[in-house]
């Protein structure tokens, strides 16, 4: 199997690159990694993309329609997973929170109305609905699940304001789509509400029976998916309007919900731990008996020294070169999984000023941005060249070959670095003066990564032959209220992260004419407006995809107008053989977030022979 | 056994009217005023540094999430919520009351208070120090006193040649060799999660704080012992240890009761302005070996720009050094009454 992995191919590769030289040998070698990528429609890929298509196609959906990944063909009941926590959970309500940790604890204990079952291509499944429609792009029919209990047990079903063991209803489906399209709170006030925008598409919510029906002001086929979306967790009206006011005072008796697991300890930065619900509604999940998440490991020898004496069950070094080299050298007791990293790596040019205006500088830098050098320089080779829809979202990207035959994307970068001087020298860009990078400083802070405002700023002096361009680090306290004024500096790092593997709001959020996201004054009526906009009232995915696509080759051809997607690299960690984490095999992850599909599949093999001297985690029962 | 020959000075009454004009509750008094002028700089200063570092708490709790939410009204509101939005002289302001009051308030990140953070991480800190100095003072004496009764021999040059070793060795250095070994033969456990006290559990805790004691006690180790060597040969001319010698003590004698007594005084200094040294290899020490200290706390605040956590931690550690140096300068004046304290 790890032969024919494509995520195993390219570290071999890599590894070849490291052991020849630089320049003419490194682009041979950067060839055959294209060559690779030929592979990318291997037959898991291929199976997986079709089914979702066909799924998507007719619109409707049940639970038992889709399976998970390969973990639950031979999972077994039992054992504690322990794993690193994050540092920073900034509020127990998943509705008002922006940042994924609070979800890789509440997504283990709170439910969606559906989820993804194949977060790489938008394959679906039933959760708190069991059955779902899309007859046409402004309905939706929700058939909520029968026989779901709230916790009954636990730190927050003992809250006196929860209602612990109460039955989930449809006026809970109701109470949720409404609080986050309201955006507010229960004293009235206004709250952070981060998927309000997308609740507020929501005109009309009626209940009969145990069917739920949406019915949309706009037309929005993307809508659907959103619903799996990892934030759009039910909370229940009883216990979150009694905390609202603290919900940023962060503890385990504040949370109730639905899911799999009880959560019975949350300090952050010391030790969480969640238990197996035992009313949880699928009778053969979760494997596991609990999960325990220890303080963060600030420092990687703490982290080697935890996973190496099976304190901790999974390991990444900072450094991903690292952890690939102890996999190696250690194949036979470990695994190591690769997952797509949903912060995507762009440029922003600010297009809607001078002189960026001129779209020939836009062009120039979109073709003298050295991805593959970049991948390689800080990501030890580990990441994929993205196009305006990122490879994150494999259903909707331009594939990889496709995609290497496209100006500022090819292998071969002569005629590109060619072709970028000239539009350089063209409009005049020797003459602007000093351009200055900026880089966000959480990015320049990670050790690997602090030279990058030097290289950014050299691979550009370079392509031009000049030296105007200077490179500094800003926080993005400064960085986000400029991108919103459209008066920023041209940027490289992170930009808003992909949550749903349908790219189409995506886009249309960053291309039509007069949308808040799109701070490049892009106004392209007949090849984005009028595509774009059609292809959200498609339910059809095959038509939506063909629009899409038309849309991104015409984006990549005004060189992506200062909305320069560079790649998403890849982070790769590593587990004891005894554990068998999610995915559509052992060795490679899932892309997007996947926190709830890791709740209920992830499983421990006890009788593994690596699972040998692993002493038994304590957590905190119910 | 002759009496001690060592003239003049022993401890005792003498501390109180010491041979200046300044009594010691004078000087200590003095000193007080001194320090609580030092805390109050330092006080300024990391109130200021901190508010000068790019970005906040609102900021930084969104590092590595989700951009898309990040929108400048959500960092607005978290500001707000953190108060800071307010003027920096009006949080200047409320921070030297609230401090002069003893209220260093509430952590950002976990909006515990500050004490309260402070009272779970300190006993780590406080174990972890002993151990150095432990370590520290038990490698440093013997070793400085065999240097120097073997002076210019080979043990001398081989235990200066390992001292200037450890002394250029920085801790963390140290500290990753120990852990490659123990992890390459698989010599005992380091729990790094269960973080056991002494006192709960003294072998499972040692096991833990073997290496960074040792990592952290050796650094401080080299310059206790290169200064008791020195003080050691010094006090061995002297001609209180001639007459030792002479009304026929034997040698052990003469070194361990005459001249290590009076060679250790300078060490006592020395000792005290380690503690310094000591605090800042442990915020080294504390990070790799996950012991939940006041060095990690004072990491993780820092890069999460928790201010109050932050200014709480940096006073804390500022009022242990200056109060140590000042008990290391009473004692010395109460150890040796010749020493004028002001």
């Amino acid at each position: 199997m790890e032969r024919n992995n494509y995520w195993t191919r390219r570290i071999q590769r890599r590894r070849m690159l490291q052991g020849a030289g630089v320049g003419a040998v490194g682009a041979a070698a950067l060839g055959l990694v294209g060559c690779g990528d030929d592979d990318d429609s291997s037959p898991t890929s291929t199976a997986t993309t079709a089914a979702a298509t066909t799924a998507a196609a007719t619109g409707t959906g049940t639970a038992a329609a889709t399976k998970t990944g390969t973990a639950a063909a031979a999972g077994k009941k039992g054992g504690i997973y322990v794993s690193q926590s994050a540092n920073v959970y900034e509020s127990v309500d998943p509705q008002r929170t922006v940042a994924s940790p609070v979800l890789q604890v509440l997504a283990r204990v709170q439910s969606k109305l559906l989820r993804f079952s194949n977060p790489n291509t938008g394959d679906m499944a039933g959760d708190l609905a069991e059955k779902w429609e899309n007859p046409d792009a402004s309905t939706i029919v929700l058939t909520i699940r029968q026989g779901v209990k709230w916790h009954g047990a636990g730190p927050g079903a003992k809250n006196p304001a929860a209602a612990g063991g109460r039955a989930f209803t449809t006026e809970d489906v109701k109470y949720n789509i409404e609080r986050q399209k309201a955006g507010l709170l229960a004293s009235g006030e206004k709250g952070s509400f981060g998927r309000n925008a997308y609740w507020k598409n929501v005109d009309t919510v009626t209940i009969s029976g145990n069917t739920v029906t949406m019915k949309l002001a706009k037309p929005d086929a993307t809508f659907i998916g959103g619903l799996a979306n990892e934030f759009n967790l039910m909370v229940q009206k009883e216990l979150i309007e009694a905390v609202e006011p603290k919900a940023t005072e962060i503890s385990a008796d504040k949370v109730i919900g639905t899911g799999p697991n009880i959560l019975t300890e949350w300090v952050p930065g010391k030790s969480i731990s969640a238990v197996r619900n035992p009313d949880y509604y699928n009778k053969e999940r979760p494997y596991l008996d609990g999960n325990r998440w220890i303080q963060t490991f600030e420092d990687p020898t703490a982290y080697r020294i935890a996973f190496e004496q099976k304190q901790v069950d999974s390991f990444t070094d900072p450094d991903p070169g690292q952890t690939t080299k102890f996999w190696e050298a250690n194949k036979d007791k470990t695994r190591i999984k690769y997952a797509g990293v949903a912060n995507t790596v762009a440029i922003y040019l600010p297009r809607a000023q001078a002189p960026w205006k001129d779209d020939r500088l836009i062009q120039a830098i979109n073709l003298a941005a050295d991805r593959r050098q970049l991948i390689q320089q800080l990501h030890s080779g580990l990441g994929k060249v993205s196009g305006p829809v990122t490879w994150l979202q494999d259903a909707w990207a331009i594939p990889q070959t496709d995609l290497e035959k496209v100006p500022g994307y090819k292998v071969q970068r002569d005629q590109d670095l060619k072709d970028a001087k000239a539009l350089w020298d063209a409009a005049g860009g020797a003459d602007i003066g000093e351009i200055t990078w900026v880089v966000p400083d959480t990015w320049a802070s990670r050790a690997a990564w602090s030279s990058t405002p030097e290289i950014i700023a050299e691979m550009f002096n370079k392509a031009f032959g000049t030296t105007q361009f200077k490179a500094r680090t800003k926080n993005y306290t400064e960085i986000i209220p400029s991108w919103f004024s459209k008066n920023f500096d041209p940027f490289f790092g992170w930009i808003p992260n992909v949550e749903i593997p349908d790219a189409r709001a995506e886009m249309v959020g960053a291309f039509t004419t007069g949308s808040t996201s799109n701070i490049w004054d892009v106004s392209e009526a007949t090849e984005i407006d009028a595509k774009l906009t059609k292809s959200l009232t498609l339910t059809n995915k095959n038509e939506a995809l063909k629009l899409v696509r038309e849309v991104q080759d015409f984006v990549l051809s005004k060189g992506q107008f200062g909305r320069v997607i560079m790649y998403n690299y890849i982070a790769p960690t590593l587990y004891w053989h005894y554990v068998n984490p999610t995915g559509p095999s052992a060795e490679e992850g899932w892309n997007l977030i996947s926190s709830s599909l890791d709740a209920l599949d992830l499983f421990i093999d006890t009788d593994d022979p690596t699972y040998k001297g692993r002493a038994t985690p304590t957590i905190t029962g119910l | 056994m002759g009496r001690s020959p060592a003239p003049a000075f022993r401890p005792g009454k003498l501390i109180f009217r010491v041979t200046g004009q300044v009594s010691v509750i004078d000087y200590i008094i003095r000193r007080v005023l001194l320090n609580i002028l030092v805390l109050w700089m330092v006080a300024t200063l990391v109130f200021a540094a901190l508010r000068v570092l790019p970005g906040n708490y609102a900021v930084a709790q969104f590092a590595g999430a989700n951009l898309g939410g990040v929108t400048p009204e959500a960092i607005a509101n978290a500001e707000k919520e953190l108060g800071l939005d307010k003027p920096v002289t009006t949080q200047y302001r409320d921070f030297m009351w609230n401090t002069i009051r003893l209220d260093l308030g509430d952590s950002f990140r976990t909006k515990r208070s500050v004490w309260s953070e402070l009272r779970d991480a300190f006993p780590y800190s406080a174990e972890l120090a002993f151990l150095i100095v432990l370590v520290g003072f038990g490698v440093a004496v013997p070793v400085g006193i065999l240097s120097a009764v073997n002076q210019d021999k080979w043990p001398d040059y081989v235990l200066r040649g390992i001292a200037i070793g450890a002394l250029a060795a920085p801790v963390f250095w140290t500290a990753s060799i120990a852990v490659s070994i123990v992890l390459a033969f698989d010599l005992f456990k380091i729990d790094v999660i269960g973080q056991p006290h002494l006192w709960d559990d003294p072998i499972g805790a040692l096991k833990w704080y073997l290496i960074p004691m040792f990592a952290g006690g050796l650094a401080s180790t080299a310059n206790t012992m290169r200064v008791l060597r020195s003080q050691m040969l010094e006090v061995l001319r002297d001609d209180y240890i001639r007459t030792a010698r002479a009304k026929g003590l034997n040698e052990r004698s003469v070194v361990m009761r005459h001249a290590l007594r009076n060679a250790l005084l300078p060490v006592l200094t020395v000792m005290g302005l380690t503690v310094a040294t000591i605090v800042g290899s442990q915020i080294v020490l504390e990070q790799m070996f996950n012991i939940p200290g006041i060095g990690r706390l004072l990491f993780t605040s820092i890069f999460l720009r928790d201010y109050p956590l932050t200014q709480g931690l940096v006073l804390l550690t500022t009022f242990v050094i200056v109060s140590t140096n000042l008990a290391v300068d009473v004692l010395y004046g109460y150890l040796d009454p010749r020493v004028r304290l002001a």
